[in-house]
């Protein structure tokens, strides 16, 4: 595989040159590359500079995560430095990382950021997780009963 | 702060989901009218850690939409729904499938067995037959794993061969399976077995294409007739506690023959009751074969039933590279001392070593000087080791301030104790 330098542009402008190993992680960049448009900058509409940023500093360590042979030592460094590279973001961060990572098609920080967010639900009662989120209550107390009645033992 | 979760899309949201149990999954269908339906179509559902009762998930499931599913996991104490619950996965296109039935047996519907979609596939099933009246059609099917099943020669031939893209199969307790024949699955390169006093099948296994081989035995006689691909493979012994004595010498023949069929693989795992009857033959004067192995992991503690049988195997494998012993567990067999006076030794003289060391006879009586000797035991017999890995539990934690200074040059020593790693590189320990 040649080892050219690919330009992507964010939203708001900023460029990022990363390697091709690192942008084929990006799988829309990797379909254009393949398609050989990958020549001229590449411009991600829907990311801006701050939350591309981060995809491509996730993208470097992953680079060669399909690598089969991993040692258990290599995935456990990467494995914390992923709980690393998620510490202490806040909430509006993590979801511009999910929606990244969704329209770029990075699949392992797909999943790892919406890991992050299931864990914020797990073993929370249905107010904890309106106040986490800052969901807002709709329903009418009758509705509300209509739908702990569909799956009981869901809520008890 | 706004609300910025439930702006997200729908298959982002279900994603999400998925990550969670399907209890807590429907939960959310109460946070907003937004969220009302979003459960309805994750592509995921878990019926393990809460188990509902059966007419609960057979309503959860009439709201269930979505037009595929990746996941379908279910444990259930009844057989009232389960032709209805495998339907309706397969409707579904599931690609993941895993139903454990206790306490009762189950009707497989015919349809199970003709499914292009699934991908792995989990039965456990009370010992219900698994038998195809047709032929199997799992095309798609890269790993099985067959539980608490009666599964005929005649059933897992049928099954295999409809199997065409199967990688990996876990046979756990199959009743009536005698003879495992794996020739003709070339994609097939893992095979895990567990057998016990039970259920003795299979006896034998002809495997030419597998890679690893992962074999609980029990005390019954199994023989590998080939596995001649073989790279790596875990090996051990289960043990009722039940029993007062075994036929050792059955045992001894069985783990020897083993053995000389694991002699070209890398990398090898024993288990402490494989490493028992090991220690056992080395003791009787049974020849060992050399082997190739060059990673090997032995799964026990260090007490004096092990040691001769490590010591020999050592010898024995000139090519070896790395060791990495994991403290686990293991019962002593049953009556060792009273077999080896039968045979005219002298036990307390049989369990010490070449070098004098009385090694500790009960598993939790191990001390520092143990675990030297141990290291040095090691060092003496691998002539081509790099690296000694010593993966030690919490009830080693007081050994981390006496342990003693140990000097080997070329060998890499690691111990992590509990979270904590010590590491001895050359002639110091440091943490």
């Amino acid at each position: 595989m040649s080892s050219q330098k690919i330009v992507l542009v964010s939203s708001d402008g900023e460029t990022f040159e990363v390697e091709e190993a690192v942008a084929r992680k990006l799988q829309i960049v990797g379909h254009m590359i393949e398609d050989d448009c990958a020549h001229k900058p590449i411009p991600l509409q829907n990311v801006t500079g701050k939350i591309l940023a981060m995809v491509v500093e996730y993208c470097k360590t992953h680079v060669n995560d399909d690598h089969v042979d991993a040692s258990e030592e290599v995935k456990k460094k990467l494995k914390d430095w992923d709980e690393e590279f998620m510490k202490n973001l806040d909430l509006d961060t993590i979801f511009n990382l999910i929606l990244a990572a969704n329209y770029l098609n990075v699949t392992v920080l797909l999943d790892l950021t919406c890991q992050v967010v299931a864990d914020y639900i797990k073993d929370k009662k249905v107010e904890e997780v309106r106040e986490i989120f800052n969901v807002k209550n709709d329903f009418t107390p009758e509705e509300e009963e209509t739908i702990r009645k569909e799956n009981e033992w869901a809520y008890n | 702060m706004k609300d910025v979760i439930s702006s997200l899309p729908d298959v982002i949201l279900q994603h999400i989901l998925c990550l969670i149990p399907t209890k807590l999954a429907i939960s959310t269908s109460l946070l907003s009218k937004r969220w009302r339906h979003v459960w309805c179509d994750v592509p995921s559902l878990y019926f393990v850690d809460y188990k509902p009762d059966d007419d609960s998930i057979e309503k959860t499931l009439s709201y269930h939409t979505a037009p595929k599913m990746m996941n379908f996991h279910l444990y259930t104490m009844s057989n009232l729904y389960i032709d209805k619950w495998i339907k309706f996965a397969i409707a579904r296109d599931v690609e993941n499938l895993s139903l454990k039935v206790r306490h009762q047996q189950c009707d497989v519907p015919d349809i199970f067995f003709i499914n292009t979609s699934v991908k792995q596939l989990k039965f456990k099933l009370s010992f219900t037959d698994l038998t195809p009246k047709d032929s199997v059609v799992w095309t798609s099917l890269r790993k099985l794993y067959l539980g608490s099943c009666r599964v005929s020669d005649e059933s897992i031939a049928k099954i295999l061969s409809g199997c065409p893209v199967l990688e990996t199969l876990t046979l756990h307790f199959c009743d009536k399976l005698l003879v495992l024949d794996l020739s003709k699955s070339l994609r097939l390169t893992t095979l895990q077995v567990d057998r016990n006093i039970w259920v003795p099948g299979p006896t034998q296994i002809i495997a030419p294409h597998i890679h690893c081989l992962r074999l609980r035995n029990s005390l019954l006689p199994c023989t590998l007739v080939d596995v001649s691909s073989l790279t790596e493979a875990k090996m051990d012994i289960c043990f009722s506690h039940l029993r007062k004595t075994v036929n050792a010498d059955v045992l001894q023949v069985m783990v020897l023959k083993m053995l000389e069929k694991l002699q070209n693989a890398e990398k090898l795992t024993f288990g402490g009751n494989f490493l028992q009857v090991l220690s056992l033959a080395e003791l009787c004067g049974v020849h060992f074969p050399m082997l190739k192995v060059k990673y090997l992991a032995l799964e026990t503690v260090i007490f004096q039933y092990v040691v001769p049988g490590i010591e020999r195997l050592l010898q024995n494998s000139p090519c070896l590279k790395k060791l990495t012993l994991r403290a686990r567990d293991c019962n002593i067999i049953p009556g060792l001392d009273e077999y080896l006076t039968t045979r005219g030794l002298n036990p307390d003289q049989c369990w010490r070593s070449n070098d004098g060391v009385f090694w500790n006879k009960n598993r939790w009586d191990l001390e520092s000087k143990h675990i030297t000797s141990f290291v040095e035991l090691v060092v003496k017999n691998a002539k081509t080791l790099e690296k000694i890995n010593l993966l030690l539990n919490e009830h080693y934690l007081g050994f981390k301030l006496i342990l003693p200074t140990l000097s080997h040059n070329n060998v890499s020593i690691n111990i992590a104790l509990s979270d904590k790693l010590i590491m001895i590189k050359s002639d110091h320990w440091c943490e």
